[in-house]
């Protein structure tokens, strides 16, 4: 014989109903938005990031050639047997071609980012299959069965005699268990 | 300004997660029968620990996209 329905509160069960949509329409939403940051991402590293750092570097050569144009006028300026220390000129040239070489590893810092990064999200749009399969499979699966077992209570509920046996409602999955 | 959050989606599903616990607790408290129990054991028992591990694997990767994002920024200027 089926055990007895317990059942107290059928709003409750309704309630919960319609938390469990709220909770998948909240829970792919947020997957959604971190796909989209993801995406965001990927774009930033390749073709944001490279573009920046190609134009730097660009800039870079320039500044150093502008830097050593800069020194060796100024070390022309000798007069009589005074030659000119120059120092602010070595110290622009230093720094010019500091930033440039910061600037060129950069770019190569950047290219080893899109790597890891591509393979870090491949990984996780795997781990994102399982979350995708309860979202997309098994919640419409469960309210689905709520639904039946909400009709099953409530005809047990509006039975007069209250002795009379509940029904009993499983999923697809324990019907075919129960079946074999 | 960060190119991107993973933390906001994250703590928002966090939060979804926490939702629908607090209300099948609702529902235990006027549903217990076997029907209820089955119900519990294969349908709401998995979920946590689903959405648990897609937060560990968003956590992994907000970690590397920081990261990424760190270190290809122009910190001279």
């Amino acid at each position: 014989m089926n055990a007895p329905a317990n059942v107290h509160s059928l709003e409750a069960v309704r309630d919960f109903r319609g938390s469990l949509i709220r909770f998948g329409e909240q829970a792919t939403d947020c997957l959604d938005s971190l796909h989209g940051q993801v995406h965001r991402m990927i774009d930033w590293l390749e073709h944001d990031r490279p573009v920046y750092w190609q134009q730097q570097i660009r800039r870079g050569f320039d500044r150093v050639a502008e830097a050593r144009l800069g020194l060796q006028r100024c070390q022309m300026r000798q007069v009589g047997d005074h030659r000119p220390a120059c120092v602010e000129e070595k110290q622009a040239l230093r720094r010019a071609k500091a930033r440039l070489e910061y600037c060129q590893k950069k770019l190569e810092v950047v290219h080893r980012c899109q790597r890891v990064v591509e393979q870090e999200a491949n990984q996780f749009r795997g781990h994102c299959g399982q979350v995708n399969g309860l979202l997309q499979r098994e919640l419409p699966r469960m309210t689905g069965l709520l639904d039946r077992i909400l009709v099953s209570l409530e005809a047990y509920v509006a039975i007069d005699a209250p002795a009379a046996a509940p029904p009993v409602v499983r999923d697809e999955t324990t019907a075919a268990q129960e079946e074999s | 300004m960060k190119v991107v959050d993973l933390h906001t989606p994250a703590a928002q599903l966090t939060d979804a997660l926490v939702q629908l616990d607090a209300a099948w607790g609702q529902v235990r408290l006027s549903w217990n029968d076997p029907a209820r129990h089955h119900f519990e054991d294969e349908h709401i028992a998995p979920i946590t620990p689903t959405v648990r591990m897609t937060l560990d694997a968003i956590n992994r990767l907000a970690e590397v996209l920081g990261r990424a994002e760190r270190e290809c920024i122009d910190e001279d200027r």
